[in-house]
Formats: structure tokens, sequence, C-alpha cells
């Protein structure tokens, strides 16, 4: 019985890191096996590119470390073989690939979406619609290098982390460090107080780099600020300011061991090549360095209103709670992904878009908190932790499939939309004080996850889900530049609305 | 992501909204090229939302050495065009 894999190119290693880089992080895994081991769990390493190994998973090795899609089938086959209740990528995407998955909000102009979401999911590789792999029903996280490093330290560094980690008091966490871009205070705060049941948050400006670094020594943190492509700062934002709000320099400064960071900021798990960033590295790597047991970000451009909850703040939000009440870093992950595959509308692409760009840096394994009542204590002497493990594996592959068995998702773009439904949503955002022109209107078919297909082929229903954005100038806006952006999202069903959304620029 | 080949693009500079409806929606500065593309300019090391150096060559016609990477021209160096 294997419970873990850590899953490598060992070519790509090799090619990465030369021979002795290779042998180097070859003797850090065997440590982090043996911590494992000490931990009741039996950690295999698995090269995809070595063809005898792959051979007893009766797949074919990785001849390219750039395919995801070879990738993808080798982990499958060595998933369907072991089951393991944990899959590790060694590395980051320039060994073990990112899926580039298509974007379902082109019109934020991101080429594609980097994305770990497919090797959760048992769906083999067919397409780069993000909408197929919304089965998630894997434990998945990646332990990454630096991009285009040609020393392993840091690789090495972070396996070592994982192997010395230690879970420690639920109480330890609890105490939060919380920055929001000043612009997002509402919406972060109601998301702090969902995760931590207090509304403390520091607002970007007036906080800011280098002083932040001060601030960074709780457990727990949240950040809901802005962030670039390829860019090692976050930043705040007052009108048309954007501060710096943190840099990887000032996490390499203050950020403590055994962090649990997750970051709403668009771009903030990107892990680009710091030759890109003047030699800076990505602010996910500093955290990692640091010592930090898990970061949950974004590849890319990510979502979520000014006031309220939605897109990144749910995703990320769920990830934290899931951690508090004693999950290991992969479960909060899987199961922030379940939650936001069965509690929101999969129909609109920003939510589809959310989905796929979250991912998990760190060993899925590391468990945080602690939950030790007086129950658990007693529990724990006869309690097999490794069989209620796999217990919970089987619900958690069956709760995956039944959210996305269930959940509708974005379909084709109508080209020629009915005209009664057309005129409909555009007299309902006219009255919103929309332009609507019809250049600013898009439908979509609804394509349903299996039971939810069924249940509209069976009922001889049709959704559609109808999107109007309007671009102008509010009377603020006019005279610094900054335009005002509102989208109304409305979904149909045989061209009669069922609901109608609202989003409005940050 | 890796690091790339370096690149000259020469384009106007223009202001844009960036990422609309995103949580990074802002008006930032763009580049865009004679062929129709346009990128998201930054200078190296720069304010990725409001670079202040960026601003000043609205309208101008530059051409910059640096690295493409997604939507975004990351700048080492410009050259701004004289006018005619």
């Amino acid at each position: 019985m294997v419970d873990k894999i850590l899953v490598t190119n060992a070519a790509a290693l090799k090619a990465k890191y030369a021979n002795r880089g290779l042998r180097t992080i070859q003797a850090a895994v065997r440590e982090l096996v043996a911590a494992d081991k000490a931990r009741g769990l039996a950690t295999r390493f698995v090269d995809i590119s070595d063809h005898a190994t792959m051979r007893r998973y009766k797949a074919p090795a990785v001849s390219n470390p750039k395919s995801a899609r070879q990738s993808k089938d080798a982990i499958d086959a060595i998933y369907r073989a072991m089951k393991p209740d944990y899959i590790v990528l060694v590395d980051g995407p320039d060994v073990i690939p990112h899926f580039a998955l298509n974007n379902p909000v082109p019109k934020d102009k991101d080429v594609e979406v980097p994305s770990d979401l497919p090797y959760a999911s048992d769906s083999p590789y067919s397409t780069r619609d993000a909408a197929r792999y919304a089965a998630v029903t894997r434990v998945v996280g990646r332990i990454p290098g630096i991009s285009g490093a040609s020393e392993p330290s840091h690789l090495v560094k972070l396996i070592r982390t994982a192997a010395n980690f230690k879970s420690r008091r639920r109480a330890d966490y609890l105490r939060y460090f919380a920055m929001s871009a000043s612009v997002w205070s509402k919406s972060t705060e109601l998301s702090v107080d969902n995760i931590f049941g207090n509304k403390a948050v520091r607002i970007c400006p007036p906080s800011g780099t280098p002083g932040v670094r001060r601030m960074l020594s709780p457990l727990s943190q949240f950040i809901n600020c802005h962030g670039g492509e390829v860019d090692p700062q976050f930043y705040g934002q007052s009108g048309q300011r954007y501060p710096v709000s943190m840099t990887s320099d000032d996490v390499a400064k203050g950020a403590p061991r055994n962090a649990i960071v997750a970051a709403e900021c668009c771009f903030g798990a990107q892990l680009f090549d710091p030759s890109l960033a003047m030699g800076k590295w990505p602010i996910s790597n500093a955290y990692l360095a640091a010592g930090a047991a898990g970061f949950f970000g974004s590849s890319t451009t990510a979502y979520g209103p000014a006031d309220g909850n939605s897109g990144a703040d749910l995703i990320t939000q769920y990830f934290l709670i899931n951690v508090l009440a004693g999950a290991s870093i992969g479960r909060a992950c899987l199961q922030a992904r379940q939650k936001f595959v069965s509690g929101q509308k999969m129909e609109d692409p920003v939510n589809m878009k959310t989905l796929a760009q979250f991912l998990l840096l760190g060993d899925p394994s590391l468990q945080p908190c602690l939950i030790e009542t007086p129950d658990a204590r007693a529990a724990s002497k006869v309690i097999d932790y490794a069989a209620a493990r796999r217990t919970r594996r089987v619900a958690l592959s069956a709760a995956g499939k039944a959210a996305a068995d269930s959940s509708g998702f974005p379909g084709k773009k109508i080209v020629r939309p009915p005209k009664v439904l057309h005129n409909l949503v555009r007299s309902v955002a006219r009255r919103r004080g929309f332009r609507a022109r019809t250049d600013d209107i898009d439908s979509f078919h609804i394509v349903g996850g299996a039971q939810y297909g069924n249940e509209m082929k069976a009922r001889g229903v049709e959704q559609k889900v109808v999107v109007v954005t309007d671009h102008r100038k509010d009377g603020a806006g006019r005279r610094n530049g900054a335009p005002l952006i509102r989208i109304l999202v409305a979904h149909a069903q045989d061209n009669r609305l069922i609901h109608v959304a609202e989003y409005v620029r940050r | 992501m890796s690091a790339g080949k370096k690149k000259r693009i020469t384009g106007v500079v223009t202001r844009a909204r960036i990422a609309p409806e995103s949580k990074s929606d802002h008006v930032g500065v763009v580049l865009r090229t004679d062929d129709g593309k346009e990128y998201v300019l930054r200078r190296i090391g720069g304010n990725a939302f409001r670079d202040d150096e960026l601003e000043k060559m609205v309208g101008e016609t530059i051409t910059g050495t640096g690295l493409v990477t997604g939507r975004t021209f990351v700048m080492n160096d410009w050259i701004v065009k004289k006018s005619d």
C-alpha cells in the first residue's frame, strides 16, 4: 500500500540541474521518504521519464518534459495502479509542466491558464477546456524549485521543510496576518471574518513595503492585493494610486516558518523565472523558502468583487477554513475546489477560470493544525488514521464526481442568439443603466455534467447564459481616465430569465 | 515561466484598460504594434500598475528591447521615435 507518491521527471531534473544536482535532490527525497515513514506514511518516488519504471504502471515514459499531456497520462497510470492519498509534483513547471488550459474569460487577455487542475482529476486528457477537469477527486500539490534555476538548493530546501514539518496546535494558526488593497477592504473583512471570526485587516495604503515585513509573523496569512505578471511585488490601491504592499524581499525577511498562505492576488502563484524580474523571486517561492508549509494562489488574472465575496475570495477562504479544521493542505485544496464547484454557478466563465487557475504549492500531506480535544485524544488510541484517510478519499472522490455531474458549465458561444432572449436581457440591462449595444452582449449554451445534462434532457429544457459588458467612464472617471466597467450575467432556461447577477469593476 | 529570447518591438504607447472586471482591473499602458498586437507594457523592476515613466510616453512611438511573457512586454531598454 502506497500512501503518497512523489512524482518527478528525472531527465528534466538532470537537464536543469546536471547530474550532481539530481543526486542532491534524490538524497533530499530519501530524507522525506524516511520522515514520512516515521509519520506513518508509505511514500514512493516515481520517475515518469524512466521506461522501466513506467512499464510497471503500463504506461509510456514521458519523452517530452514540456508535454503536460504525457505527464498527465503517466500520472493517471500511476494513480490507477496505486490510488495514493497524496500526489506531489516535484519541482516547477519546467520539470512537471502546468496545463495550458483555454482561458474562459479571454477579454482579460491572459493567453492561457497555466493549471495543475487536470492532475487532480480522473478525467483523462482530451481537451484544453477546463470544464473537462471539474470533477476534482485527487489530492495534489507541487513542491516548486525556482523556474530556470541551474542549481537545486531552493528545491532541496523545500523538500527538507516538508521532511522536518511538525503539526502544531490549532490555536497557533488562529493568529493571522491579512492584507488588503484599500479599495477591497470590505470584501477582505468579510473573508477574514468567515475564516477567523475577526475583521482585522491591514490596509494598503497606508500599510505596505517595507514596514509590512514586521507584520508577517502570524502563521496564517490571507492576502487580497493586486498582483502582476512576472512581478515579485503585490500592490494596494487607493483611487489611482497603486503603492507596493509587499515584495518577495519583505517575505524573505519577515515571514515565519510553517506559515500557511492564501493569496487572492492576480498571478499570486505564477512560478516565473526570476531573470524576468531582475533576479527577484516570485512571492510564492519566497514564502516557501522562508519555510512556509503551503501557498495557495492563482497563476493568472483572478476575480472577485470590491464589497462582497465571490470567485477568488471564496476558493481561498474555503482553503484556509479547511486547514484550520485540521485537514492536510492537500485535502484543504481538494475540498475547497469541490465546495466551489458544488456551491457556485459554474456556467459563469469567471467561476470556471477561478477553478482552473488556483493551485497548491507545498507538500500536500502536511497537516498544519492538530485538533486536540479530549474526544480526539481518546479516539487517537483506537483510530487507524491511515484507514480513516483512505475512507475519506473514497468519499471525496465520489463527492468530486457528484459535484461536477451536478453542475452546468459554459459551452459554445451562440452565434445567433434568440431574439426574444437577447431583447429581454438588453431591456433588463438598460433598466440598470447599461448601454447594452448588440456588440456588448454575448450568449453561450450551457452544457451539463452527466446528471445535470440528463436532467436538462429529461425535462426537455435548454439553458443559456448571456453576458452584457458595459465600458464607460463615470463622472469621476472622466476626470482621472478610469472607466466604469460593469458586467451583467443573465442565466436563462428556455429563453426565460432565471437569475441575474451583476459585477462591477473594482 | 522561463525566460525566452529578447525581442525588439516597435509600437505606439497607449493608455488602455487592462484585465477588465478582474481583481486587477486598471487603466495601464500598452504597446500597440502595426500588426495589431497589444502588449501590457512594463519597465523591468517598474510598478506593474502605475509607472509614471511609462505614462510620460503615452502617444509616442517607441522601439523597446525586452522579453515577452504571456501578455506582457517587460522592457529593459527603449528608444522613443522622434516626431517628423
